[in-house]
């Protein structure tokens, strides 16, 4: 499974608004189509709230993943966002978060979950990679970076 | 070397066994062999030794017909005692199952394969003469049967004979049982690929690569053993028949139904007459029973001599197209009912021989009204026959690569192999979806023992869950970091958990197999938690169910433990049962079951 299946091709948004955890995570989730992969935005931003409080997903390095499972989402999907100025994410180096990478999967979905996680934690640990998704010009741009990154896989 | 020769003279057979192991245990590490390799030197042995008893069995089956068959009529004075050979033989193999050995009794491959599931790979020697010669006889007589059966069993008794000499582990024996059979089939048949491919699909049950090498060298030995006495010819000789026109493939595949669901016929028959020989002759000795089934089968050979023995003649004339529809359709059933009559009453032959003939019939039939009376037909009838006695050996069998493999392998036509893995899988679907046991494994489902995956089920079905689930189990709760469940893995019995909440409610499963994606990935550890990676819902297993039924589960999830609950629909957990633990408890109740048959 590659990044660009996850996200579909094009569920990509450079220059996030959000100046907060909530708002980023709204920015997202707004961002996934109603009737494509989710069935209510409302319910499965909940289940990625949900998620955080328990633990946050700002894994340091400028990245963090939120996820989430809710019956409200019928397939795998993801969600691309840049933000060049950071937000405070409660990362776990305690550094703002510049790459959040959205993942939503449907409550009976379990391999492909982990393994789309694993894939993008994978690919993120590239320090060249981050930077050049940091300093994306725009959605195009971005979404060539990460084909090329994945071609190298 | 001389003083241990010396004293080896001395010692009684069973240290001697010994001293032999030790030897060539010894000369293995100093070659630095492995035990593959050993094995693979035994499927040698046993290649060459398969090659060898298929001469000599058809050379007994040639011979008896000859002296008893060809010449007696003159003797008896009258044909009308024709059906005194066949009982005759019967009579024979009658004796010798009651009064030597039982497993010679009907077919060979049931009893194989009883062995492999429910006797640890052992079979006794004397099973290797006891079968020859019954079956030699029943067949060289007259009886209606096929010499695989026979050749499989026998060449399968000598794989488990080798294997026992070494004491092998059971594993292993059976690995040497496959390439008895492998073997067999290979030299009866000319067939070595087919050989090898019924004993991973029917034998065994099992294509994994360990069985495949001994396998592959048995059935490969066991042919070249053949050609250097025989050459290397094809059973069948047919015209070189082509895949002609795409449109006929709808007609094939109607050929495939009927082949399907003739076969299911043929193997109901086959048994209902058994369980009449068995069941209401119960006046008459288990002995003369054969030799009753005998004297039917020669009553009708005196009309249809070509029904009787294994009938290649006859199948020959189907491949070429030489037969009549209506004798076509009479050689049919006549051999449905004389098959059934000599092997239902307790005769000693195999299957495949009749199957072969029953859908070379069939086939020809099919394609010689095809000809006359449907569209677009251009094969010749000998094509539908070729197709047909494929599709219905994979019908009965249940085992459509053997049977693809072992058409092509005794006619040599390729050029029709596209419709002929047609049909054979067709017709394994349509006879599967009629009746789910193979013309093998009902046999042994009728006594009780019902195959899963090459194992008896009937063993487990007896027992509870509740019998052998762990109540004190690790588990983990939904908000564990995944570096806290890898390390429980690593230093855990089990690899699958389950998760619980703070209520000590159940949520799901951690299953090793999807976290095996993630367990390389460090940095994941911190911020994955149990709820993150649960797995699918499990299978709901309660205390009350059987082990059969968690054998069933497990394979379908191929999973190490599976959650035990209370009450169906309940999420309050009452224990954990491993796949482990289940095994365990099969070989000690097959153990048990074999202790109880031998002291009674």
């Amino acid at each position: 499974m590659t990044l660009m299946e996850i996200l579909s091709g094009r569920s990509v948004v450079v220059g996030l608004k959000g100046q907060n955890k909530r708002e980023v995570l709204e920015e997202l989730v707004n961002s996934l189509e109603v009737g494509d992969k989710i069935t209510d935005r409302d319910k499965v931003l909940d289940a990625v709230l949900l998620r955080e409080e328990i633990m946050s997903t700002g894994i340091g390095h400028g990245i963090a993943i939120p996820h989430g499972k809710s019956e409200y989402v019928t397939e795998l999907g993801g969600v691309l966002g840049i933000k060049k100025e950071g937000v405070d994410f409660d990362a776990l180096d305690g550094k703002p978060t510049y790459i959040f990478f959205l993942l939503v999967s449907p409550l009976d979905v379990s391999g492909p979950h982990i393994k789309a996680l694993a894939r993008i934690s994978r690919l993120l640990k590239g320090e060249d990679f981050r930077q050049k998704l940091i300093a994306a010009a725009d959605n195009e741009d971005a979404i060539a970076i990460i084909e090329e990154e994945e071609k190298k896989y | 070397m001389v003083s241990v020769d010396a004293e080896s003279q001395k010692l009684n057979p069973v240290t001697r066994q010994h001293v032999i192991k030790a030897l060539l245990l010894r000369l293995s590490s100093m070659l630095n062999l492995t035990e593959q390799h050993f094995l693979i030197a035994l499927a040698m042995v046993v290649g060459v030794g398969g090659g060898a008893s298929s001469i000599l069995f058809h050379e007994l089956l040639q011979l008896t017909q000859e002296v008893f068959f060809s010449q007696a009529q003159g003797w008896i004075g009258s044909v009308f005692l024709l059906p005194l050979l066949p009982a005759l033989g019967g009579l024979f193999a009658g004796l010798i199952a009651v009064y030597y050995a039982g497993e010679a009794r009907g077919a060979g491959v049931s009893e194989v394969i009883r062995a492999i599931v429910t006797r640890r790979g052992i079979i006794r020697p004397r099973v290797m003469w006891a079968k020859g010669l019954a079956s030699g006889v029943t067949l060289g007589m007259g009886g209606s049967g096929g010499s695989e059966g026979p050749i499989v069993q026998i060449g399968a008794a000598l794989g488990s004979g080798v294997g026992q000499i070494f004491k092998l582990s059971e594993a292993n024996l059976k690995t040497l049982i496959a390439c008895g059979a492998s073997a067999g089939i290979a030299a009866i048949f000319n067939a070595p690929i087919a050989g090898v491919l019924f004993a991973l699909e029917v034998i065994l049950v099992d294509f994994t690569v360990s069985a495949f090498a001994p396998v592959v060298i048995s059935a490969v030995l066991s042919a070249v053993v053949v050609h250097e006495y025989w050459g290397d010819l094809a059973v069948f000789t047919v015209p070189d028949y082509h895949f002609v026109d795409a449109s006929e493939l709808g007609w094939y595949l109607v050929l495939a139904a009927l082949a399907g669901g003739v076969g299911v016929a043929f193997i109901r028959i086959l048994y209902g007459t058994d369980h009449f020989f068995e069941h209401r002759l119960t006046h008459l000795p288990i002995w003369a029973k054969p030799a009753l089934g005998g004297a039917l089968v020669g009553c009708i050979g005196l009309v249809f001599p070509e029904v009787m023995g294994v009938g290649y003649p006859t199948i020959g004339k189907a491949l070429h197209g030489d037969l009549l529809f209506q004798t076509a359709a009479v050689f049919l059933l006549l051999k449905v009912v004389t098959t059934s009559l000599t092997l239902g009453s307790g005769g000693s032959g195999g299957f495949f021989a009749p199957s072969l003939f029953i859908g070379a019939a069939l086939g020809e039939a099919f394609g010689l009204f095809a000809q006359s009376y449907l569209p677009g037909v251009v094969s010749p009838p000998g094509a539908f026959a070729l197709v047909g006695m494929g599709a219905f050996v994979a019908g009965t069998t249940h085992a459509p690569l053997t049977a693809t493999l072992i058409i092509f392998e005794m006619t040599g036509s390729y050029h029709i192999i596209l419709p002929l893995m047609f049909t054979t899988i067709v017709a394994v679907v349509v006879a599967r979806s009629i009746e789910s046991e193979s013309i093998y494994s009902l046999k042994l489902a009728r006594e009780g023992v019902r195959l899963h995956h090459g194992r008896d089920l009937s063993v487990l079905e007896q027992i509870p869950v509740s019998k052998i689930m762990r109540t004190e189990y690790d588990f983990i709760r939904e908000h564990t970091p995944l570096g806290e469940i890898v390390s429980l893995i690593q230093h855990g019995s089990l690899h699958d958990f389950p998760v619980l909440n703070r209520d000590g409610l159940f949520l799901g499963m951690i299953w090793f197999r999807d976290i095996r994606e993630v367990m390389l990935e460090n940095d994941m550890y911190a911020f994955l938690i149990a709820e993150d990676v649960l797995g699918d819902a499990p299978p709901q297993l309660l205390p009350r169910s059987s082990l059969a039924e968690a054998l069933v589960q497990f394979t379908r999830h191929d999973t190490d433990a599976l959650p035990v609950f209370r009450s169906p629909s309940d999420n309050h957990l009452v224990g954990v049962m491993t796949r482990a633990d289940l095994m365990r408890c099969y070989e000690r109740e097959l153990l048990l079951r074999e202790r109880e048959t031998v002291s009674s």
